[in-house]
């Protein structure tokens, strides 16, 4: 730990010496990023394990076997390595839009809702139009997904450039309401024909996701994830739109002042990660599920917030953080089953190896910010 | 800061090293074992999992579960294991598939919502006996299992319109299955003792609103009720109350627990239920292998460590009403009586 604390600093000195005499370094700047935004992150993983893997001890476990089924959980076979896949697929989703609003400095903490939000509107499509073919209804159901979700998230976008409110009021409020509402619309109007349990009727065969690696549930919707993933990250990084955003992230001020419809771009910002997560929703109970619960989510939301920071708000990051979260939820699932850890040490390694990959995250920034400032200076 | 830095790892390493040695053979080898050792003998664990949706240590709905699952582990000698799995639907299917795969005689899913993961999941397994809680769900080896309130229910009618004839009240939590079952329940208790008897009834909408439950009993009171029941969890505490300051001839009877202290003068006795101990004697039928479904189960007054009634001794009944509400117990038993007629 303290080696490479003194490496960095010893190579911040050097970047300052660098930067005085010799500018151009760009070429070795750049390897020294991307050796420490790789080997960062794992060292990070390896630091968390040594320490929970202290706490198993002291509470009587052997951690090296609690971490074996950990790690056969989330890799051993095919059907639990899909099982990753479909674990992180919300998460990409919700990661990849909040990414966006986040980059557009707009905190919408409402990514929770806004799943509710698309999942409901599909489910009402997977339903009540099953007479429409796949290929219609599909599309269909994963559009409405995204729309229900766009408008919860662009309500919000637009109380705030209407109104001037906060938006981390508004969508944590908003969350209660599509929440409540769900629950709702599961007891009472939309409770499955038997009205036995309080749970929907299940959406049409021709709604559901195509799974293409039987027998594993593996289905496209982890495919989509990526593409939108990747998507985002063109728009953002590719196109004026995404520059528009991300400059009215940095300085309100200033993009006004450039012509940029700051406006605009709170609103679109808003829509996009909204979407997301409403196609998040749709993909779950087309997906997975295909009934509508009272509670649909175990929080994938806010979860989703934690994705998209551990990857710096990078689309294309947050692909590989959506994994870490997929696989560790996932394994520890089965860490309880065969190494009956309890699940409150469960959570605590989980939480310490998050823990340990954010505060990584900030110390890079730290790191690199010094570096910045060095080459500037 | 640097030095610091430097003798943090040191530190580390020693705790590690102290650790170490001492704690990691006593604690690890069975740990251990009991996946690769215990191979051999596998075949002769009863091996039991629970899939909680919520913490298991919640004093609710899931401890009910786990500390059944424990009874099992003890009495039976059986190897347990819980997974809680924070109310996804999504990842209810794998979880079942977790222990399946891994030869578990029984697994219980302990909630109506686990019913579409082990019917799609149970058919691949089936050595494994998938049952799920609060569901009437039955194919083959996927059992729901439920407890009929309605029958206590029934006896509380049945009790209602003997002491009370001037009319009952019940108050209700929300309006889901079991609550509105117990409602019926009780309205066919009455009404086979006096077909024109009045009942009024209420859901307050929560189950935590001692509140509005103590004000809808008051007003049930003014309008001439003499015994008011309620179903409605913690906020059933506000009839009590309603009914204690109401004086000691207005009647009520406890609902899943022991509440004589509440209103000691009005409490004719208490309906207790043992939702673990159902579930216990179900695992002791499927390890000795006499366990042999014909529908789901549905626990009710016939078992009587699952669901029993404890009368007030210092509210003492009438022998004539004591001697109703055996005979429609053992009505009810012999499956004489449907306590869920509409």
């Amino acid at each position: 730990m303290s080696d490479s604390r003194s490496d960095i600093l010893a190579l911040a000195e050097e970047r300052k010496a660098l930067s005085v005499e010799a500018p151009a370094s760009g070429l070795r700047r750049r390897w020294q990023v991307l050796l420490w935004s790789t080997l960062g992150p794992i060292a990070a993983i390896l630091a968390a394990f040594v320490v929970s893997g202290l706490m198993l001890l002291v509470a009587g476990f052997d951690p090296l076997f609690a971490f074996a089924t950990l790690l056969r959980g989330a890799f051993g076979d095919l059907r639990v390595i899909s099982e990753v896949l479909l674990q992180a697929t919300p998460l990409m989703l919700i990661g990849v839009g909040l990414a966006v609003a986040f980059r557009s400095n707009i905190w919408n903490i409402g990514a929770e809702g806004q799943f509710y939000a698309g999942a409901v509107l599909s489910t009402i499509a997977g339903i009540y139009l099953g007479m429409l073919p796949a290929v219609v209804l599909v599309p269909l159901v994963l559009v409405l997904g995204f729309v229900g979700g766009a408008l919860w998230g662009v309500l919000a976008g637009w109380f705030k450039v209407r109104f001037g409110a906060s938006e981390i009021v508004t969508t944590i409020m908003l969350n209660y309401v599509a929440i409540i509402g769900t629950g709702y619309l599961v007891t009472g109007p939309m409770i499955e024909q038997a009205g036995t349990y309080p749970q929907t009727a299940k959406v049409a065969e021709a709604a559901r996701l195509y799974r293409f690696l039987p027998p594993t549930r593996l289905h496209i919707g982890f495919l989509l994830a990526l593409v939108f993933a990747v998507i985002v990250y063109v728009l953002l990084f590719k196109t004026s739109t995404g520059y528009a955003i991300r400059a009215a992230g940095h300085n309100q001020t200033a993009a006004r002042y450039a012509g940029i419809d700051v406006e605009r771009t709170v609103l679109l910002a808003m829509g996009i990660s909204g979407g997301a997560a409403g196609l998040a929703g749709a993909i779950q109970v087309s997906g997975l599920t295909f009934r509508l619960y009272q509670q649909i989510s175990p929080g994938y939301g806010f979860t989703g917030i934690a994705v998209a920071l551990l990857a710096g708000n990078h689309p294309l990051g947050v692909i590989l953080s959506a994994l870490l979260f997929g696989a560790l939820r996932s394994g520890s699932e089965v860490m309880q089953i065969s190494a009956k850890i309890p699940s409150v040490l469960v959570f605590v390694v989980q939480g310490l190896v998050i823990l340990s990959v954010v505060s990584y995250g900030v110390y890079q920034m730290k790191l690199f910010g010094r570096l910045r400032v060095a080459k500037e200076g | 800061m640097k030095k610091l830095l430097l003798i943090l790892p040191l530190l580390l390493a020693l705790v590690l090293a102290a650790c170490a040695p001492p704690a990691a053979p006593a604690p690890a080898a069975p740990a251990a074992g009991g996946e690769e050792a215990a191979q051999p003998a596998e075949e002769e664990v009863f091996k039991v999992g629970l899939l909680s949706p919520g913490s298991v240590n919640d004093e609710g709905w899931n401890s009910i579960a786990y500390h059944a699952m424990l009874r099992i582990q003890d009495e039976l000698g059986a190897e347990m294991s819980y997974v809680e799995l924070e109310q996804d639907p999504a990842s209810f299917e794998k979880a079942f598939r977790d222990y399946a795969s891994q030869g578990y005689d029984m697994i219980l899913g302990h909630g109506f919502e686990f019913q579409d993961a082990a019917l799609t999941v149970a058919p691949e397994y089936p050595d494994t006996y998938f049952f799920i809680s609060s569901s009437r769900v039955f194919e083959n080896n996927v059992i729901g299992l439920n407890t009929d309130s309605s029958q206590p229910f029934y006896l509380m009618g049945v009790i209602a319109a003997m002491m009370a004839p001037e009319g009952a009240g019940f108050v209700g939590g929300m309006e889901i299955p079991p609550i509105s079952e117990a409602l019926t329940g009780f309205i066919n208790g009455a009404h086979s003792v006096n077909p024109d008897y009045p009942v009024a009834s209420t859901f307050i909408g929560n189950f935590t609103d001692a509140a509005a439950a103590k004000e809808a009993a008051l007003s049930m009171i003014a309008q001439g009720a003499r015994f008011v029941v309620p179903d409605a969890d913690v906020a059933g505490l506000g009839v009590f109350q309603a009914v204690a300051e109401s004086g000691p001839d207005v009647y009520t009877f406890g609902a899943f627990g022991d509440f004589t202290d509440k209103a000691p003068d009005n409490i004719l006795g208490n309906y207790l239920a043992d939702y673990g101990q159902g579930i216990v004697n179900i695992a002791k039928a499927v390890k000795e292998g006499t366990f042999e479904p014909t529908g789901n189960i549905e626990f009710g007054l016939a078992n009587p460590d699952v669901m029993w009634i404890e009368f007030n001794p210092n509210k003492p009944l009438p022998e004539d009403v004591m001697a109703a509400v055996e005979a429609a117990k053992q009505a009810i038993i012999a499956g004489e009586v449907n306590t869920l007629a509409e």
